[in-house]
């Protein structure tokens, strides 16, 4: 046709790949933020710390015996211990990097009835969850998990034995699974918290609140020698549950099994709590 | 003046103006009894004229006045004003009838009669049944039917009503809108802002309709057809023969243009309307031609809305 | 009757929310049409649309869209809905461009086809540049095509629309209403329109559900042909009226006047004998009438709100 149609025309689909609609969701919830100025800044922060055990590690490894002591203890050790202190460490950058990711994920689509517009969509709601979790988990690995795999990728280049092959299997795979509980349970727990709502500067609130409030308040018990003040201490209680798996000693005077229970039991709750409040369609009568 | 005497609300030369923003230029208008339409295109200023008029906000210049005295200087006025406004705000822990009971009250009615007055409210309504349910619990349409009859709580003079149909299914509309007109015909000023024309038309024929913060025209729809000049006047004409018809018509004085369309209908464009409507029955029972309908297009409100805010 | 791949066949429907039941044994086939969906608040017709878009689980009853059972196969029956929801209906943060093409991904497009599409449904609703901006500062107006183009991006065979007008000024609701036209005559989607507004209906629709209190009413054309009976007509003019209203007496049953609008009721079956159809009749009698007067008509009509009329007297009204 010479003129061709220019009103309303039908799709020829071109027959390029689909993505499921979990992984659209994910790759829509980490561009936004992405595309800002500021939290790639952030990001880059994050990494500092880790640079400086690099530096610390490498320097520990050429000095020899000298430095064996001195400097940092736990966290600057590369045993899975050290980096689950490590990791410990990075809490603030992890609580900014998951509220910039997580606050608005669930809240920012209730607020103008956007759940109807999801759920008209060929979609489930673990395509759902699953895409909003992954886009919190995978800032919750770009400041843990990636520096620190990266950091034993180094420390055995540093210094190659047969003693650090462990930090190219064993350790790597122990940050893993850390990681993915970890990371899962405080994206669940976030977007719980983010689908209570429509305003996100309430769900950053809450979780500074938890993750940051929690942490000074079990640190004050320690001062006046209280320990229960620990059971307060939500972010612990996460790396107290993983203690086991890094081979660690319990980093809260609570066992590590009660923080296990704990955090499977929130988990749980964050799930009910995002079943309930993620109803396909609201009911208008 | 819109409305039939006496003036109840006037405007002289109000204005209202945000910073850089003027919602409303220099506007004078003259309200009297009966329903009043009051249109405009979002952004228009028409929003921003009621609250005005209403006396929710106060001019950056010029002033409003009901019955001769300033609006916003006599606290007293307001027991004369009745307010349906578009927003939701209703308590929603009270029922129905607590709600309209305590409005009746606070508008100083003798206690023996708030009950009646409260009765015949929900009545007129349609609310009776709900009366004793919580407002929580209603629906949107119930909801709008209580803002309606707390409007009248007080059994004003001069009525505001801001999208009054909002929510409302197709029976509760219908209803609504006899209400209204009755409203009108018992001689209080009703002022109706609305975006929907045809329930408008069916309130009443006279409108005030703002375009870019200025009254560009106020009175009765048809008058104000007859004076835009730009448009000549389009007729249509449903017959079983259009053709005949068009050739008929086409001869004729008065007659500038004529279109077929579709199989059963003549449009017919003609710059002397009166004139053509004047002689168009003799044409016709002359020609033995029947016709189904006369209809002129473009005098009802959409047509006219179109005219004066389109180009 | 065979069904095609967009047929939507409904029956025995039947849902309770907690023991309410929402929906009661509601049955029909809709081939590609334009159908209004009338009832009062609470009548159900939220939860029909929900039915249609597989989301909420209905027993007894089956909903199929084509050869889909959407009880089962719901993913796929979605992909050949569009919905446009009354409130809210967009996510704040994302560009209008931005969220079109999003939902057509979720729609189960590849990207680049989504974010083509994006473009293309957003000019046909009319968006021009205005589609970069975060879409939580567009207008009512810019809203609700965006919400349209939502809806379409994925190139559905149905359009369920709630209240598509909504909010609209006066040529909004025109340009929304001839959209929607342009959707249903001319390109082949079926549309089921959720409105209180008997005007869009009757501007768009070629039949009408009618549910109260969940059950299905009724279902007729929008326009039913005149042929005899007692026709309301509206008259307006100007000249001789008085004569003219006081001759009308005599050939209409009853004639009210407002201002210079008359309103007369003529029963045609009462008209003399002739060749015309009996509507021809009553005009040319009404015209004669006006020519002895010197009467000038402007107006001269059957009153055109039929489908109000037929709808009241279906939906009771002391029942509201």
């Amino acid at each position: 046709m010479p003129v061709h149609e220019r009103g309303y025309t039908h799709w020829n689909p071109s027959g390029a790949r689909v993505d499921p609609p979990w992984l659209v969701i994910a790759r829509r919830g980490l561009a936004a933020p992405m595309k800002r100025r500021w939290p790639l800044l952030l990001l880059f922060a994050a990494w500092v710390p880790a640079i400086v055990k690099g530096v610390i590690v490498f320097v520990r490894a050429k000095a020899g015996e000298l430095m064996d002591l001195a400097v940092g203890g736990d966290w600057t050790s590369i045993s899975p211990a050290g980096f689950l202190s490590f990791i410990e460490g990075q809490r603030f950058f992890v609580f900014l990097v998951t509220v910039i990711l997580g606050a608005a994920l669930v809240a920012a689509d209730r607020r103008e009835n956007g759940l109807s517009l999801y759920f008209s969509r060929p979609i489930s709601l673990l395509d759902y969850l699953g895409g909003k979790v992954l886009v919190v988990m995978a800032g919750y690995a770009a400041v843990t998990l990636a520096p620190s795999l990266l950091l034993c990728l180094f420390g055995y280049l540093v210094e190659p034995s047969a003693a650090s092959l462990d930090l190219l299997l064993l350790t790597p795979l122990r940050l893993l699974a850390m990681t993915a509980f970890v990371g899962a349970g405080l994206s669940l727990v976030l977007l719980a918290l983010s689908s209570m709502g429509t305003r996100t500067v309430l769900v950053v609130v809450w979780w500074a609140v938890l993750c940051l409030a929690g942490d000074a308040i079990g640190n004050i018990g320690d001062g006046i020698g209280l320990d229960s003040f620990q059971y307060v201490n939500f972010m612990g209680h996460w790396h107290n549950a993983v203690s086991l798996i890094m081979s660690s000693e319990a980093r809260l005077p609570v066992p590590p099994a009660v923080s296990l229970v704990l955090c499977l039991a929130l988990m749980a709750g964050a799930l009910l709590v995002l079943r309930n409040r993620i109803k396909p369609v609201e009911v208008v009568v | 003046m819109i409305g039939a005497a006496p003036v109840r609300l006037e405007a002289h030369e109000v204005g209202k103006w945000f910073g850089e923003v003027v919602a409303v230029g220099s506007c004078s208008l003259q309200v009297g009894s009966g329903v009043v339409g009051l249109l405009g295109q979002n952004g228009a200023g028409k929003t921003t004229l009621f609250k005005l008029l209403a006396g929710l906000i106060t001019p950056s210049r010029g002033e409003v006045m009901l019955d001769g005295l300033p609006l916003r200087d006599h606290v007293g006025l307001f027991r004369r004003v009745g307010f349906c406004p578009e927003s939701d705000a209703l308590p929603g822990w009270l029922t129905g009838r607590e709600f309209l009971r305590m409005l009746v009250r606070l508008s100083g009615v003798d206690g023996a009669k708030v009950t009646g007055r409260v009765d015949d409210l929900l009545e007129r309504f349609s609310l009776t049944d709900a009366a004793n349910r919580r407002l929580g619990g209603y629906s949107k349409g119930m909801r709008q039917k209580l803002k309606l009859a707390q409007a009248l709580a007080h059994d004003p003079d001069v009525l505001f009503m801001d999208e009054p149909l909002n929510g409302m299914d197709p029976v509760s509309r219908h209803h609504a809108i006899g209400a209204i007109r009755q409203l009108g015909e018992e001689g209080r000023t009703v002022l109706v802002s609305s975006h929907i024309l045809p329930e408008v038309e069916e309130m009443t024929r006279r409108i005030i309709l703002i375009h870019r913060s200025k009254v560009l025209a106020e009175g009765d729809v048809t008058e104000i057809r007859d004076l835009i000049p730009e448009h000549p006047t389009v007729v249509a004409l449903r017959c079983t023969n259009p053709r005949r018809l068009a050739a008929l018509l086409v001869q004729q004085d008065h007659v500038m243009g004529v279109e077929c369309e579709g199989d059963d209908r003549v449009v017919v464009r003609t710059e002397h309307a009166l004139a053509f409507y004047r002689a168009l029955p003799g044409w016709l029972l002359d020609a033995g031609l029947p016709v189904d309908e006369i209809h002129t297009v473009d005098d009802d409100l959409a047509s006219v809305f179109n005219y004066l805010t389109g180009d | 009757m065979s069904d095609t791949a967009s047929t939507i066949r409904v029956e025995n429907l039947t849902f309770a929310y907690h023991r309410d039941p929402a929906l009661r044994d509601v049955s029909f086939t809709l081939e590609q049409d334009a159908v209004g969906l009338l009832g009062p608040n609470g009548s159900g017709k939220t939860t029909l649309l929900r039915a249609l878009l597989g989301q909420v689980a209905v027993q007894p009853g089956q909903v199929r869209v084509g050869e889909l059972d959407m009880a089962r196969q719901a993913p796929e029956g979605r992909r050949l809905m569009g919905w446009m929801p009354e409130r809210g209906g967009i996510i704040p943060g994302h560009s209008g461009v931005g969220l079109v093409s999003y939902m057509g991904e979720l729609s189960g497009m590849p990207r680049q086809d989504a974010m083509q599409r994006a473009h293309e449904v957003l000019h046909f609703v009319g968006l021009k540049d205005e589609r970069y901006r975060p879409c939580d500062t567009y207008s009512q107006g810019m809203r609700q095509r965006l919400k349209l183009a939502c809806a379409l991006v994925h190139d559905p065979q149905w359009l369920l629309l709630d209240e598509p007008t909504s909010g609209l000024d006066p040529g909004g609701r025109v340009d929304m209403l001839e959209l929607v036209n342009d959707l249903a005559g001319r390109k082949g989607l079926g549309v089921i329109l959720s409105t209180h507004l008997l005007a869009d209906v009757e501007a768009t629709c070629n039949e009408i559900l009618v549910l109260r209190e969940g059950q299905l009413l009724e279902r007729q054309p929008v326009s039913p042909t005149v042929v005899g009976g007692r026709q309301v007509f509206e008259i307006a003019g100007f000249g001789g009226e008085e004569a003219f209203v006081n001759g009308l007496r005599d050939l209409a049953e009853v004639v009210e006047q407002d201002g210079r609008h008359i309103t007369a009721v003529i029963d045609l079956d009462s008209l003399p004998d002739g060749d015309d159809v009996p509507m021809a009749r009553a005009v040319m009698a009404l015209l004669e009438l006006a020519r002895t007067c010197d009467y000038a008509p402007r107006r001269l009509r059957r009153r055109p709100i039929t489908l109000a009329d037929e709808f009241y007297s279906l939906v009771n009204p002391e029942g509201v």
